[in-house]
């Protein structure tokens, strides 16, 4: 039998799994407690085992049974987490990753589809926490930095460092510097926000 | 994970969603009473005698056992479908006739990909693997960063390694996505006191 895989045309860039993930493992894990109640039902009414049936046990438990206060808790719950289910089968997934253009390509870093340098094969890409570690390792490293957060998306990075500097403008133009030339070239034509906050010397 | 896993992902999220939604109103309007025209049209109570009516008739039990067992194959079928496995995934070329078949494993050429970009000086470690997403299959290699690098000339290098890996069978058959990861944390100087 001749394999039938797609493997021509452009990569997809990268995502996260989608949220719904965990409701097939939940559907999956329902249906092996159900196939289990059943086949339990089936070997008991053969008579091949002598104890009583679980799911007739729980049937019988709730046959008759009237509604309680309590159950409009229950109820509430169930209705909040249905409705986060709902979302979760109509949410597209998250991109996690910017794309890095090779030296040949345009300056387009915000992830469409790639087709890079070698044909069809070159998609080269960062995931955007690891951008991040990078861009605050190198805020880091400039004269005066006490400490740097560093938050990518795929529209801007914002640094948000602490100094001791009172030069607060040089202090932002030297972070900027330093953060855009880590993060060249994925960062090219997203805008780098720097925020800095004095610390205030200790008496 | 392939495309009909990921649908049925979203149609459990649908279905279980929707039972969730309806069956939690009804347990809430239930309780409380509230709005009255709803609530007057639930029974007093609960009640399994259909399920117990039908449970009484001879077919019942094997029935139940069949579905039972269909289930749990579904169930372990459904399972296994969402844990990673490395295997093999043989692509079979274009000149392939006839008289003969062409095939080729995408892990070795993977792991070759891999080791060919680990062999670059701007990268620390690398890691290929086979990856099926949004119905294409492709090579993915995970290649971490040394602590001098800076990202373009790791993703050219990338872009290279990608090259070269396209001319290995074919650039429309093989194709590459490299993740470019940040270098590890380095560790504290040891403190001496």
């Amino acid at each position: 039998m001749i394999a039938r895989r797609r493997t021509a045309g452009p990569v997809p860039p990268p995502a996260a799994p989608p949220a719904a993930v965990w409701a097939g493992v939940g559907a999956a894990l329902l249906l092996a407690g159900a196939a289990t109640l059943a086949v339990q039902s089936t070997v008991v009414h053969a008579g091949w085992a002598g104890a009583p049936s679980w799911a007739g046990a729980a049937l019988a438990r709730v046959d008759g049974v009237e509604p309680r206060a309590w159950w409009a808790v229950v109820g509430g719950a169930a209705l909040v987490l249905g409705l986060a289910l709902l979302a979760a089968a109509a949410a597209p997934r998250r991109r996690t990753c910017l794309r890095i253009p090779l030296p040949t390509e345009g300056g387009d870093t915000t992830g469409g589809e790639s087709i890079g340098a070698g044909g069809a094969g070159a998609s080269v890409w960062a995931r955007l926490g690891d951008l991040a570690r990078m861009a605050g390792e190198a805020a880091r490293g400039v004269p005066h930095v006490a400490g740097a957060r560093v938050r990518v998306t795929r529209r801007a990075v914002s640094v948000r460092v602490v100094t001791d500097e009172h030069e607060a403008e040089s202090v932002r133009t030297a972070v900027h510097r330093a953060t855009a030339a880590r993060l060249a070239p994925a960062a090219g034509a997203l805008p780098i926000r720097v925020a800095v906050h004095r610390r205030e010397a200790r008496r | 994970m392939s495309r009909w896993v990921r649908a049925i992902d979203r149609l459990a999220a649908l279905l279980g969603g929707l039972v969730l939604v309806f069956g939690g109103a009804a347990a809430l309007v239930w309780a409380i009473g509230w709005p009255r025209a709803v609530a007057d049209r639930l029974p007093a109570r609960l009640s399994t005698r259909a399920i117990t009516e039908a449970a009484n008739q001879p077919w019942w039990p094997w029935a139940v056992g069949l579905g039972g067992a269909a289930a749990g194959l579904l169930a372990v079928r459904l399972l296994l479908a969402h844990v990673p496995m490395n295997r093999a995934h043989p692509v079979t070329l274009p000149e392939s006739d006839d008289r003969g078949r062409l095939r080729i494993d995408l892990r070795t050429i993977a792991d070759a990909a891999a080791a060919d970009l680990e062999g670059q000086p701007c990268i620390a470690a690398a890691r290929g693997t086979v990856r099926c997403d949004r119905g294409r299959t492709f090579i993915e290699i995970s290649a971490r960063l040394t602590p001098r690098a800076t990202l373009a000339e790791a993703a050219v290098a990338a872009g290279a390694v990608s090259a070269r890996t396209g001319t290995l069978a074919d650039d429309a058959y093989v194709a590459t996505r490299v993740l470019l990861c940040a270098p590890r944390r380095r560790s504290a100087p040891p403190r001496v006191e």
